[in-house]
């Protein structure tokens, strides 16, 4: 398998006036030279194949974007090296253009007024699409998606659903080596996301298409990526596929406790929240090794998120058994969600353990 | 970038040109509206003119019969609220939510773009509004603006007026990639361009000294030598030559010095994200 993406320790700084606040401040933020530097993407090196589906994820403001407009050459690196389909992107950006394909999720490419087929159209010239091939890629989204019924449809009275389903469909209409797909089922009711995610997985199975997805939802990883890619404050903490992940953090597992229905009703979040420490507290006053523990409610559901290396699962149960007035119980193996989300929160033994373990694999 | 454009010349900006046509007929009560507009500033021009002429006495004021002004002036309207199409907003949108940076996804020179997007708008609201105002001067003034040769070098004059229009909207809307908001530059330059083209005064009208200066700028060049041709009955060679001469002095100007400005300020967003 070829390379498609190459990355060799980029990092992009942003140059970020130090604002004041107030009607002083602000008068001041006119003639201010003071200036900080933002490191957006700090030091990322990474390898793309061809046909691989790349689930991209990191939280809010953690560089996804930027490493994202860095790869379709809209931002130049600060420092770093990158090729894209052989080339560097930012300084061909006329020409990468016509072998990737876009879509973000928040912004429609297509034409607001115009009903969708004429954004195809459209499409078909920017991109110098032969007829052939236009017709091809037309019948097998035919066949994949049910849309012809949309494709008189101007772009503004559609749903939301249908609307990232003809941008996504658009992307992949010049047969793009790489796709990037920037939070495509971001609003999208659950069973339009399925159906963007079976569209998205048989693009690339049938074309052998590149995917750089980045998303929030976990689902979308779930069903989608093999591969994941996580970055946090510009730094990449984890890049390895999605099972080892688990393995990784297979250590965990999670109890779910019901309580009776009655006992948090019409309780407000600080009550909540009390309970959630009080229950904490209690766990570990018993036993001193479930430190590490993490309580969490929903509704009349309690989850206990127990590290099996630190404390047998079954004494934390037991323990909760005592305090409790448990109605029923379940042991769930930990969700991708629960993980990534660990690793947001900084966690910071275990984000500290991921990147000398990819700094170990790098050597 | 430069070889895919060999393969296929402008080809691929057809299709902007079709889909903004396209998106101006989807829109059929704003068309009639402009049309509408232009007619009632006619009216109003017509009665402020002959009331003008009227307390001057005389025939003829700074050269210029009444139906020659009048057609200057109604058809100058015409024009401009033929080239309003509001090119610096949608830049300054495109710039401030973003948006621009799917055009620069796509193989596609941005300003290349938006000009096919516009002039196919320009051409199409030039006969909307054109066409019925000088109908409309026609009848006021009883048939005295010749009607023959001169249309021809004024459409082809206004032809050329659109694209250096366009250059200066263009590069007021490229301002907004420094200055994240477009409001006041724009009202500005609209003030500017209606001032110093002849669209509000005809320029035969401005002093001497200023005059001079204003035939050195290329805001005359969008307005006033293409209503001068209309107006003109037997334009010389001479004026004829000048004319287009200039225009097409201020279009490769213009075009080159739009794109140069660009190009600097999409470093802005190159370097500091969009």
């Amino acid at each position: 398998m070829e390379p498609v993406i190459q990355i060799n320790n980029i990092c992009k700084t942003f140059k970020v006036l130090n604002r004041k606040t107030g009607i002083k401040g602000a008068v001041q933020n006119l003639f201010s030279r003071d200036y900080k530097e933002i490191k957006a993407v700090d030091d990322i090196s990474l390898t793309i194949n061809e046909g691989e589906m790349v689930g991209y994820l990191g939280p809010n403001g953690a560089g996804k974007s930027t490493t994202i407009k860095v790869m379709t050459g809209i931002l130049e690196p600060t420092s770093g090296n990158i090729l894209v389909n052989g080339r560097v992107p930012y300084k061909n950006r006329s020409v990468n253009a016509q072998d990737i394909g876009v879509v973000f999720g928040q912004r429609s490419q297509l034409w607001w007024a115009l009903p969708v087929i004429e954004s195809f159209r459209i499409l078909k010239e920017v991109y110098a699409i032969p007829d052939d091939v236009y017709k091809k890629n037309m019948q097998m989204f035919s066949d994949l998606v049910n849309v012809e019924n949309l494709y008189n449809k101007p772009v503004r009275e559609m749903s939301l659903g249908q609307r990232t389903l003809c941008d996504i469909l658009s992307s992949f209409l010049h047969n793009p080596g790489i796709v990037f797909l920037d939070e495509p089922t971001i609003g999208l009711d659950v069973s339009m996301k399925s159906k963007i995610r079976y569209l998205i997985s048989e693009l690339n199975k049938e074309k052998g298409t590149t995917i750089i997805l980045t998303t929030h939802d976990m689902g979308d990883v779930d069903a989608l990526a093999k591969r994941i890619i996580i970055i946090d404050q510009g730094k990449m903490i984890y890049d390895d596929n999605i099972a080892h992940l688990k393995t990784f953090f297979g250590a965990y597992r999670t109890i779910k406790i019901t309580l009776p229905n009655e006992q948090f009703d019409g309780a407000d979040e600080e009550k909540k929240a009390k309970f959630i420490a009080d229950i904490t507290s209690q766990i570990i006053a018993k036993n001193e090794k479930a430190r590490n523990i993490h309580v969490s409610l929903d509704e009349s559901e309690l989850s206990i998120l127990v590290p099996e290396a630190e404390v047998p699962l079954i004494e934390v149960l037991s323990t909760s058994q005592e305090i409790l007035p448990v109605k029923d119980v379940q042991i769930a193996e930990i969700s991708t969600e629960s993980i990534i989300r660990k690793i947001y929160e900084g966690n910071e033994s275990k984000s500290k353990l991921l990147s000398s373990e990819v700094k170990e694999k790098a050597e | 970038m430069n070889s895919t454009k060999r393969e296929l010349p402008f080809r691929r900006y057809l299709a902007f040109s079709r889909a903004s046509f396209l998106e101006t007929l989807t829109f059929r009560a704003s068309l009639l509206l402009s049309l509408g507009g232009s007619l009632i500033y006619t009216a109003v021009v017509c009665f402020l003119w002959k009331s003008i002429f009227n307390s001057a006495g005389t025939e003829i004021v700074n050269g210029m019969t009444y139906p020659m002004t009048l057609a200057y002036v109604a058809i100058a309207g015409a024009v401009t609220s033929s080239m309003t199409i509001y090119l610096v907003w949608d830049i300054g949108r495109d710039i401030q939510s973003g948006t621009i940076a799917l055009w620069f996804v796509k193989p596609l020179d941005y300003f290349t773009m938006n000009l096919f997007n516009s002039v196919s708008v320009i051409v199409f609201s030039f006969f909307i509004n054109v066409v019925p105002v000088f109908i409309l001067v026609e009848i006021l003034v009883g048939w005295q603006i010749p009607f023959g040769i001169n249309i021809l070098w004024f459409v082809l004059s206004v032809f050329l007026g659109v694209i250096i229009n366009f250059c200066l909207d263009f590069m007021v809307g490229t301002i907004c990639l420094h200055t994240q908001s477009i409001w006041g530059i724009n009202i500005m330059k609209e003030v500017v361009v209606s001032v110093l083209s002849g669209v509000t005064v005809p320029l035969a009208f401005f002093p001497d000294a200023l005059r001079q200066v204003m035939m050195f700028l290329p805001f005359q060049a969008i307005f006033n030598t293409p209503l001068t041709l209309m107006i003109t009955p037997n334009p010389s060679t001479e004026l004829l030559i000048r004319s287009f001469s200039i225009q097409i002095f201020w279009i490769i100007v213009l075009v080159i010095a739009a794109k140069s400005f660009f190009k600097v300020s999409s470093r802005v967003i190159t370097i500091n994200g969009g």
